[in-house]
């Protein structure tokens, strides 16, 4: 338990270094002033969704494979912590959108696909909660996963292959040092934080599976006798 | 007078990013740590009920 807190300690030391200097040590950017430093927390919450949604997809595949529970818990996990950051994803992205653009929203092919994301993925853990058969929840929750998993190179790749508002991705090469080091420490602070809500996430889907395995059938039996 | 094409100011654009990241990731962290926390208890209370009834048994 304590292991699994030092990710969350160590993704909070991390954004706290990363974000103040974000905040005060980087230098504002050339067109977009200091609205640019929103830029430190929206990209490495995108990029953490997409990864999280990455480890869904492999979680899902190795589910539907080997029939094992604990796939099935690692996947409900990583699909709940790619929902937050996609939350965040959109919050911070509208936020940045609104001095930038001009406007809050606009459907965009990168902001519809990452709002289409967001309303599959959370549809799953909706569905979720309709199915009590352990096994039957599994397969559908692997299958609509790999098929909600479609949308994720489409929010990469989308602003490439279509005309986008959203602009394309940076490189640390048309990127100065002190912009470089604040994404990168803040990436790898929502990395661990994710990692962590992932731990945590999986400890309560296993502790209720197995609360359910040995509440129900007395209960049941209880039902059925009453 | 700023150049053309260039923002000034957006401060409380920053600070509404920064606080939404930081009260979404609070909140729910909060929230994982709290339900963890009751499952436990609730483990541990079943495990006693179970020591109990093998006690009385």
């Amino acid at each position: 338990m304590k292991k699994m807190h030092a990710f969350g300690l160590v993704g909070l030391a991390l954004i706290i270094v990363g974000s103040i200097y974000g905040l005060t040590a980087s230098p504002p950017e050339r067109h977009m002033g200091d609205v640019s430093r929103i830029l430190y927390v929206h990209v490495p919450t995108a990029w953490n969704c997409l990864l999280i949604y990455l480890f869904a997809f492999g979680f899902a595949i190795a589910s539907l494979w080997t029939g094992k529970q604990r796939w099935d818990i690692a996947t409900t996990a990583a699909i709940e912590t790619g929902v937050v950051l996609n939350i965040l994803l959109l919050g911070t992205g509208m936020i940045f959108a609104k001095p930038t653009w001009g406007i809050w929203w606009d459907w965009d092919v990168r902001l519809t696909t990452s709002l289409i994301a967001l309303i599959f993925y959370a549809a799953i853990l909706a569905l979720r909660t309709f199915i009590d058969d352990p096994n039957r929840r599994a397969t559908l929750t692997a299958v609509t996963c790999i098929i909600s998993f479609v949308d994720v190179p489409l929010i990469y790749f989308g602003v490439r292959w279509w005309r986008s508002l959203h602009q394309i991705q940076s490189s640390p090469e048309t990127m100065a040092e002190t912009m470089v080091f604040p994404m990168r420490v803040n990436a790898f602070a929502v990395l661990f934080i994710s990692i962590w809500f992932m731990l945590l996430r999986a400890r309560i889907e296993r502790s209720k599976l197995e609360s359910d395995e040995v509440v129900e059938p007395p209960v049941r039996r209880a039902m059925a006798t009453a | 007078m700023a150049p053309e094409g260039v923002i000034i100011g957006g401060w409380s654009y920053v600070i509404a990013a920064y606080v939404l990241v930081g009260v979404v990731l609070a909140a729910y962290a909060a929230h994982l740590i709290a339900r963890t926390r009751s499952l436990d208890a609730r483990r541990r209370r079943s495990d006693d009920r179970a020591e109990t009834s093998v006690g009385d048994s």
